[in-house]
């Protein structure tokens, strides 16, 4: 491992640090050091669904969760808790807690509590990687906003119901063509945050990229005028673990050719 | 991890990497999309390997500085699993903020040079109390904006019915001004201007999110929902609690001690700067009040949500403002568990919120947020309220 990223960075000036911007090289490396290492990586969910009643772990538990150290994970009158043998501690929401080397996190919805446990990575996971960097695929145009306000639940990035205000049509030049890509603003849980987003399919889907769809996220430039930098496009979560349900493909954000840019897809490496 | 050192490392190599040490004061910067958000540094890498980050008068500690291969630094804030990594050279900094949140770590550019960001005095015609509409698509919302002239330059506050988002700092320069707060965590940045008797700008949070907004100067009528009107309570039954202190023994509102009592239960966080503006009127209320028959009990609502380090916050928040009333692990600072724990109240609970109940056990007013001693004058006015509130619940009682 060590010796690939020396690698990388004796031959980055040649092929990659010419070009590729350094803010977008550190997102990448850092991305993938997550997704490989990090102890809540989606390649390290062994469940992933509705808190409905009792979540049990340990050799009670559910298949997936009987090697966790002895818990019960429930909501009752003390709001979430989780109950070990040294006893009953709350459990916030959109955070990660601890239980033994395991690490489980439970999202709020509009459909209700989601909940994700995380099993000790077991391998190291290597990431698919990205096409290279082109320039030719930043691209700026201008965000129509839309004829009336519009919401609607979707699935995020991560798997998790969110709901959604339509932000516009974002229209731009991508390749010499004329494209018209629909954008929602997807809020990030706990915070004043969101993110204009872009979730799309191209000539690549279901071959070199995710068939369902990829992420990006506009960036403001000034007024109505944004950038979507397609070589930051995103695989949903699912594209890492089937333990995630995949966001539906949205309607009308087909690009019929390929964009070759963002990140790579290979079958599940679990 | 290690990619990421290298990685920054490439991108920075062929730069002269100073040796010079880190100590010192540092203007930085995060560039946001938006433009970049100005606040402070301290560092003291070399002696005590700390550091502190500064909106204004307002300074957070880093929980550690550590040096890094190849002439580089790592910040860690570790309340908020972030860490600012940068490329140290003589006199600057250079590099990105990092903080991990459910869909994977995010970065913001970073940068910073040695020295202070200049004072930018504002000019009078943008201070002062200002009703906004943040307009972001469909769900117009409202917010107060609180804008003074201070020897740091431009500070102030964003207030929405819940609570205000923390002090923020800047300055303003031909009729623009930008003001931001960084705490690690939150990263937040106002920019805008007059037009007119107006005040146009945008809200910005994070890399990317920004939401415009309107304003108006305050005229006084009532442009958020009065801090009573926020959270309505089930009033029909006695107000009911139950829960561990940090030592792990349970209090409860059917205890010796509160029966018969005017009782004022806080909501509140040791993460919540409000809070902590507002612990001081509490402890003074118990100390001019308890003899008469006053009791105070904190339910805190915290990050973790276990027990041990809960409690060590916990406790140290009691010991910072010397309270001597019982403070109680609730749960935890996410939406719901305040409503789940607390199910006679409804509402969007703010933190602190102030409940005030008389000898009955009934719940005679709840009082959300709170107007810190940055507001001067309606701080005042609100602590004179509340002591008279107070009063007047005891003297019911005939105490």
């Amino acid at each position: 491992m060590l010796s690939r990223i020396l690698l990388a960075c004796l031959v980055a000036p040649s092929f990659l640090g010419a070009q590729i911007p350094a803010a977008v090289q550190v997102e990448r490396a850092d991305y993938a050091e997550w997704l490989r290492t990090s102890t809540s990586s989606p390649y390290a969910a062994v469940f992933h669904g509705p808190l409905s009643g009792d979540l049990v772990f340990g050799s009670e538990g559910q298949a997936a969760l009987r090697g966790a150290p002895t818990a019960t994970l429930s909501k009752g009158l003390r709001g979430l808790g989780l109950r070990t043998d040294a006893g009953r501690r709350a459990v916030p929401r959109n955070r990660e807690v601890a239980l033994g080397d395991w690490r489980l996190r439970v999202s709020s919805s509009p459909q209700g509590d989601m909940v994700t446990v995380f099993a000790p990575p077991s391998q190291e996971v290597e990431h698919p990687g990205w096409f290279p960097y082109s320039v030719n695929l930043v691209i700026e145009g201008e965000l129509g906003r839309p004829d009336r306000p519009a919401e609607k639940a979707m699935l995020g990035l991560d798997g998790v119901a969110v709901s959604a205000s339509l932000a516009g049509t974002f229209v731009g030049l991508v390749l010499g063509e004329n494209v018209r890509l629909t954008a929602y603003r997807i809020p990030i849980p706990g915070s004043e945050e969101s993110e204009l987003t872009v979730f799309y399919r191209d000539g690549t889907s279901g071959a070199e990229t995710y068939p369902p769809g990829r992420f990006v996220v506009l960036e403001p430039l000034g007024g109505a005028r944004y950038q979507m930098d397609l070589n930051r496009s995103r695989n949903p979560f699912c594209a890492y673990n089937p333990r995630f349900p995949c966001p539906l493909p949205w309607s009308g954000n087909t690009l019929q050719f390929r964009v070759e840019a963002g990140e790579l897809y290979e079958p599940y490496h679990y | 991890m290690l990619a990421l050192v290298l990685v920054l490392g490439c991108a920075t190599a062929g730069t002269d990497a100073g040796q010079e040490g880190i100590d010192g004061h540092w203007r930085a910067q995060l560039d946001l999309a938006g433009g970049p958000l100005r606040f402070h540094m301290d560092l003291n890498g070399e002696g005590g390997a700390s550091g502190t980050l500064c909106n204004g008068a307002i300074c957070d500690a880093l929980s550690a500085v550590r040096s890094l291969p190849g002439d580089s630094v790592l910040l860690e804030i570790g309340d908020y699993d972030a860490v600012i990594r940068a490329h140290v050279s003589a006199d600057s900094l250079v590099g990105f903020y990092r903080n991990v949140g459910n869909r994977g770590p995010r970065t913001i550019p970073f940068r910073a040079t040695r020295g202070s960001w200049p004072i930018e005095a504002p000019p009078a015609s943008i201070t002062g109390s200002w009703d906004a509409i943040f307009t972001p698509d469909d769900s117009p919302s409202p917010r107060v904006l609180e804008l003074r002239d201070t020897e740091r330059g431009l500070e102030g506050t964003v207030i929405s019915n819940t609570g205000d988002s923390g002090l923020f700092w800047g300055g303003a320069s031909d009729g623009q001004f930008v003001m931001s707060h960084f705490d690690g965590s939150f990263v937040y940045m106002l920019t805008g201007g007059l037009d007119g008797d107006t005040l146009r700008g945008v809200f910005h949070a994070g890399a990317t999110s920004q939401r415009p907004f309107v304003a108006v100067r305050s005229t006084g009528a009532p442009h958020l929902k009065a801090p009573t009107e926020l959270v309505t309570v089930d009033a029909t039954t006695a107000f009911e609690w139950n829960f561990p202190d940090v030592d792990g023994d349970f209090v409860s509102n059917l205890d010796e001690r509160f029966q018969g009592k005017v009782v004022i239960v806080e909501i509140f966080g040791t993460w919540c700067p409000t809070c902590h503006d507002s612990a001081p009127t509490m402890v003074k209320l118990y100390d001019m009040f308890h003899d008469r028959g006053l009791e105070i009990v904190g339910l805190s609502y915290e990050v973790t949500g276990d027990p041990e380090i809960d409690g060590l916050l916990v406790r140290r928040f009691g010991e910072k403002f010397g309270i001597e009333y019982p403070l109680l692990l609730a749960g935890v600072n996410d939406d719901d568990s305040p409503h789940e724990t607390q199910p006679q109240l409804s509402g969007p609970i703010a933190f602190p919120t102030a409940i005030f109940i008389d000898p009955s056990g009934q719940v005679r007013r709840v009082h959300s947020g709170f107007y810190g001693p940055a507001l001067g004058e309606v701080h005042e006015e609100l602590e004179q309220e509340l002591i008279q509130f107070t009063e007047e619940l005891l003297r019911e009682a005939g105490r």
